[in-house]
């Protein structure tokens, strides 16, 4: 399934300002796990240990939280936006 | 601002803002439009404001010499809907260097004077030295570019910010305004007085919700000029929206940058005050003088335990998409919006609530509306009245002011109250003084003689460098409880490569929480003005602005042992953080020697 992972500035700076990432994957597990191995950057942002994700993000697919699916094991579709949420922001 | 050259990429003098320049001590005013000398100058803020001060010498604020420099930036009345900052820059009653010198800051705030401003056709006022009676100063466009003219203000003397705004408003209804409230009347015993600014749906609606620029006191410099307000009057210009910014737009409003500061209702996280959730999960959330305790209370002011009690809206500033104040109004029995009561934002409601021992809502409304109707900063206010509570928590046998203890309502309430009205100098003038005077500044929670916002110090020693308040100057707050790592390389790289470039929006024009990086900034920028720039440019420039920030630092005195964080954090670890403890004097010793190691050739090249 070809997705798009759109991606706040916090990731953004690290991966030479892209804002978003296409890629191919079945579920959200392994569209994060891809993109951790484009951008290994990326990696201590979106994992904690081993495949725990970090529990300061909130992903969302199509807008929808993916807590209120199947989790990082939520199917994707082609066409799906994956969107990277950080639950804490300044000001 | 106006463009000599119809080219994408004009060189700088091919730019040129204009300014007025007013002599508060005659009267004298002069305006002129200027070329600007380089990139900072065009994309405006202090990146323009910062290169004025560094010309001037001055050993206390308040002083003649000390000019208070208004400005906009680049994006700011543009039709980018989160260009809506106004900018406040001037040598610091409050931050000081250890010899006690001022040093240089500026202070930002949304709400709709800025637009208006720059519509009459101003990108700049400078006001030198002192009006010898109270003033206003009112700019308006002409059919010959903008005026500016000078009037009495002796009428608004002794109202709150929201009342001068209500005041002004009946005499000038289609304008939008720049106030301070008691505490900047009473510059002198307050040194951390905001500027109020007025909101579109304040103005509609007569309910109390002003936007602050709140650091560094750029209230008590207006209230040692005698100014009283800024009154711009205009009408409105939005220029055309064209397809370039209407993409901007669309991604501020709908795109991750933004995510976390909009309503839950429209796909968003809901605001700052969402921040409680996490940090409380953690054991960062400030409480008791930044001490977290490792209990549930604070969980009391999550905004889901307070939905039954209050309705809770989504409101903006003007035009913004984001919606990030959350006004909370009574809700009446048949459930509808009743009274407006406070605005809960994540920093006003840690630092005059949780971190003061209170955990109740009412209360909490109470605290924050006091502070914005006096005028003062929330963050300097908060962190200063959560060390008095500290001081006499520690010594109830010699406690100070009113003896005044975390969780007492009444006591807190009237500690803000008097300092407010100025009867309180010694809590007045900021936690650096009081606690050197009272022999125990380990526990006084400040950088630089700048109040700490409301991340716990024990999780950033990126503090010592934040040029103007300690987390919308360096972005490297949140770090340690995203990602955990405490090596030297890593704090190194966050500072030097990454948490300066937060500033990047008090150049521009833009309000932080649009979330935009550096392309979509870019892209703004082309489409608002037709400016092409490159991200190198860009960057440069931010980078130029920001070192030129810690230059300023230099001239005011500050020296290493300036650079540090507050004696707890490397001698009583709090156990209670779920964060590890790092920030050792060693660790910090090797960071400082290695930040500076990047910092110092590049600061002396400018
Ligand atoms: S994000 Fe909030 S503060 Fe910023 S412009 Fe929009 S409504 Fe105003």
């Amino acid at each position: 399934m070809t997705v798009r992972i759109a991606l706040p500035p916090l990731f953004s700076e690290r991966i030479g300002g892209r804002g978003a990432v296409d890629l191919t994957a079945p579920t959200v597990r392994a569209a994060l796990v891809k993109l951790g191995e484009s951008y290994p950057d990326l990696n201590s942002l979106l994992w904690r240990s081993g495949d725990v994700v970090n529990p300061f993000l909130v992903v969302f697919v199509n807008d929808q939280d993916i807590q209120s699916h199947d989790g990082l094991d939520t199917p994707l579709h082609d066409g799906d936006e994956i969107v990277v949420v950080t639950s804490l922001e300044g000001g | 601002m106006r463009f000599l050259s119809d080219q994408p990429h004009p060189s700088p003098d091919q730019v040129l803002y204009h300014r007025f320049t007013v002599d508060l001590g005659s009267g004298d005013i002069r305006a002129e439009e200027i070329p600007c000398q380089n990139l900072e100058d065009v994309l405006g803020g202090f990146g323009r404001s910062f290169q004025i001060l560094e010309n001037h010498d001055v050993k206390e604020a308040y002083h003649r010499n000390n000019p208070l420099i208004v400005n906009t930036g680049i994006l700011t009345g543009t039709t980018v809907m989160t260009g809506l900052r106004t900018y406040f820059s001037a040598y610091s009653p409050l931050k000081s260097s250890n010899k006690g010198l001022p040093a240089a800051i500026w202070s930002a705030g949304s709400g709709k004077f800025g637009s208006i401003l720059k519509w009459t056709g101003t990108d700049e006022i400078i006001f030198n030295y002192r009006s010898p009676t109270p003033v206003l100063a009112l700019i308006q466009e002409n059919a010959d570019g903008p005026s500016l003219t000078l009037k009495p203000a002796h009428h608004l003397l002794g109202l709150d910010t929201h009342e001068k705004i209500m005041a002004l408003q009946k005499e000038y209804p289609d304008a939008h305004f720049a106030v301070i409230g008691p505490a900047g009347e009473n510059y002198k015993n307050v040194y951390y007085a905001a500027v109020a600014m007025s909101t579109v749906n304040q103005l509609k609606s007569g309910d109390d919700k002003c936007r602050f620029a709140g650091r560094g006191g750029m209230g008590s410099m207006m209230g040692y000029k005698n100014l009283i307000a800024l009154v711009a009057q205009c009408k409105d210009k939005l220029g055309k929206l064209t397809p370039t910014v209407r993409d901007v737009n669309r991604e501020i409003a709908r795109g991750p940058g933004s995510k976390k500061f909009r309503d839950q209702s429209k796909g968003g996280l809901g605001g700052t005050w969402s921040n409680y959730q996490p940090l409380q999960k953690a054991y960062v959330l400030p409480e008791n003088n930044f001490r977290p305790k490792g209990h549930d209370l604070p969980e009391r002011l999550y905004r889901e335990n307070q939905e039954a009690a209050y309705v809770i809206k989504d409101e903006s500033c003007f035009r913004c998409g984001i919606n990030c104040h959350k006004n909370i109004y009574e809700r009446k029995p048949d459930g509808s919006k009743g009274e407006f009561r406070a605005k809960f934002d994540y920093e006003p409601l840690d630092l005059l609530a949780t971190n003061l021992g209170i955990h109740d809502a009412e209360q909490a409304l109470r605290l924050v509306r006091i502070v914005d109707n006096m005028g003062m900063d929330s963050i300097s206010c908060g962190t200063t009245l959560s060390y008095v509570l500290d001081y006499n928590e520690r010594h109830p046998e010699h406690s100070i002011f009113n003896g005044a203890t975390f969780g007492q309502f009444d006591a807190i309430f009237e500690l803000i109250e008097m300092t407010g009205r100025g009867e309180l100098p010694e809590m007045g003038r900021g936690v650096k003084r009081l606690s050197e005077k009272m022999g125990e500044p380990d526990y006084a929670m400040h950088v630089k003689g700048l109040e700490l916002p409301a991340y716990l110090p024990d999780t950033n020693p990126g503090y010592a460098w934040a040029i103007a308040g300690g987390h919308m100057s360096m972005a490297t707050f949140l770090l340690l409880v995203m990602e955990n790592d405490t090596t030297l390389d890593y704090w190194v790289k966050a500072i030097t490569e990454r948490g300066l470039y937060q500033v990047r929006d008090d150049l521009i024009g833009s309000c932080k929480f649009a979330g935009m990086n550096h392309a979509a900034a870019l892209q703004a920028i082309q489409g608002a003005t037709g400016l092409e720039l490159s991200e190198d440019e860009l960057l440069a420039a931010v980078r130029r602005a920001y070192l030129r920030g810690l230059k300023l630092e230099r001239k005011q005195g500050y020296e290493m042992g300036d650079y540090t964080l507050p004696a707890q954090v490397f001698e009583e670890p709090n156990s209670k953080l779920e964060t590890p403890h790092f920030i050792t004097r060693e660790f910090f010793s090797e960071l400082r020697d290695r930040v500076w190691a990047v910092f110092d050739p590049e600061i002396q090249a400018l």
